[in-house]
C-alpha cells in the first residue's frame, strides 16, 4: 500500500472502519513508514483535543428537565405543539359553532318578532268578504 | 426519575450537550436544546424499542434542533441588522482544550462539522451517522474525511 493509499484511510483506520486485509496492510506499513506514522499521530493528538475540549453538563440542567417529569401526563400532552395547536382549533371552532348557532337562533327570532308587529293588510279579504255578502244578498232579494 | 430515564441521560447528556455546543457554540443554548432533546426523549419514551434506537433519536434530535436554532438566529441577525446590537462578550474560557477546540469547531463548516462530531463526541460509526443525518454512507465518509483533513491543518496553524 502506498503512503497516499494509506494517509486516506488513517482516520477510518483509528475508527475501525477499515476492513481486515485494508486493517493488516495499514499496520504493516506504519509499522516502516515514519511520515505516515506521524500522520497517524497528528490524528489522534486531534481526537484528543475532542475527548479533553469536551465541556461539563450545566449543574442545573436537569432541573428543567425534572420539572418538566413533575407535571401531569395530561398537561405534558396539552405542553406538545401538536396538542396545543390542535386543542386551540377545537376550542376556536366550538366557540365559532355556537357562535353561528346562537346567531341563527337570534336571526330567527328577529323573524317571528318582525312577523308578529307586522300590520297584515287584510284589504283582499275585505273584498272576497264583501263580494261574497253582497251575492247572498242579492240571492236573499231576488 | 424513570432509573431507565435516569441512565440513558447520565450516559448521553454529555455528549448531546456537547454536540450542540459544536454546531452552536453557545453554552445556553446548547443547554437549551439539550434539555429540549431529554424532555422530548421522556414524552415518548414508551415508545422505543432498544437503546440504539433512543441514542440514534436523542442525537438526531440534537442536530435537527441546533440547526433550528441557527435558522431561526440567521432570519432575526437579518431582521436585526439594522438595530446595532452590542458584540457578545468573548469567552473567556481557561481551559486550553476547551478553548483550543471551540476555536477548531469554528472554522469548519456545518456540513462537515456535524459529521465530526457526531464521530467524535458521538461516537458513533459511519453507517450510523448516516442513519442519524439521513445522507449516504459515502457522503458521510467524504465529509468526515475533509472535515478531519481541515482541522489537521487548523491544528498545525496553531501549532
Amino acid at each position: 500500500m502506498e503512503c497516499k493509499n494509506v494517509r486516506e484511510l488513517l482516520y477510518d483506520y483509528t475508527k475501525n472502519e477499515t476492513a481486515g486485509a485494508v486493517t493488516a496492510d495499514i499496520k504493516g506499513h506504519l509499522a516502516s513508514c515514519t511520515a505516515c506514522s506521524t500522520e497517524l499521530k497528528n490524528i489522534m493528538d486531534l481526537k484528543n483535543i475532542f475527548k479533553a475540549g469536551l465541556a461539563d453538563v450545566p449543574v442545573n440542567s436537569i432541573v428543567a428537565i425534572r420539572e418538566h417529569m413533575k407535571k401531569p401526563a395530561a398537561l405534558r400532552l396539552f405542553l406538545k405543539p401538536v396538542f396545543a395547536v390542535a386543542a386551540v382549533f377545537l376550542i376556536a371552532g366550538t366557540l365559532l359553532i355556537n357562535g353561528v348557532v346562537s346567531y341563527n337562533k337570534s336571526a330567527e327570532l328577529d323573524d317571528f318578532l318582525d312577523d308578529s308587529y307586522k300590520i297584515v293588510d287584510h284589504s283582499d279579504c275585505y273584498d272576497v268578504i264583501s263580494a261574497s255578502y253582497s251575492e247572498d244578498i242579492e240571492q236573499e232579494v231576488y | 426519575m424513570d432509573p431507565k430515564f435516569e441512565e440513558i441521560y447520565r450516559q448521553n447528556s454529555r455528549y448531546v450537550y456537547n454536540v450542540a455546543l459544536g454546531i452552536l457554540r453557545n453554552k445556553d443554548e446548547a443547554e437549551d436544546v439539550m434539555q429540549n432533546v431529554f424532555i422530548k426523549l421522556f414524552d415518548s419514551f414508551q415508545t422505543f424499542r432498544g437503546e440504539a434506537n433512543i441514542k440514534t433519536y436523542l442525537y438526531r434530535m440534537t442536530v435537527n434542533k441546533s440547526i433550528d436554532y441557527i435558522r431561526f438566529q440567521s432570519l432575526h441577525s437579518k431582521k436585526n441588522e439594522e438595530i446595532a446590537l452590542p458584540e457578545p462578550e468573548p469567552n473567556n474560557d481557561p481551559d486550553a482544550a476547551k478553548a483550543a477546540l471551540e476555536n477548531l469547531l469554528g472554522n469548519l463548516k456545518d456540513d462537515l462539522k456535524i459529521p465530526v462530531l457526531l464521530s467524535e463526541i458521538g461516537g458513533f460509526s459511519y453507517k450510523e451517522i448516516a442513519s442519524i443525518l439521513k445522507i449516504n454512507l459515502g457522503t458521510v465518509k467524504s465529509r468526515i474525511n475533509r472535515g478531519i483533513t481541515r482541522l489537521k491543518e487548523l491544528a498545525a496553524k496553531e501549532a
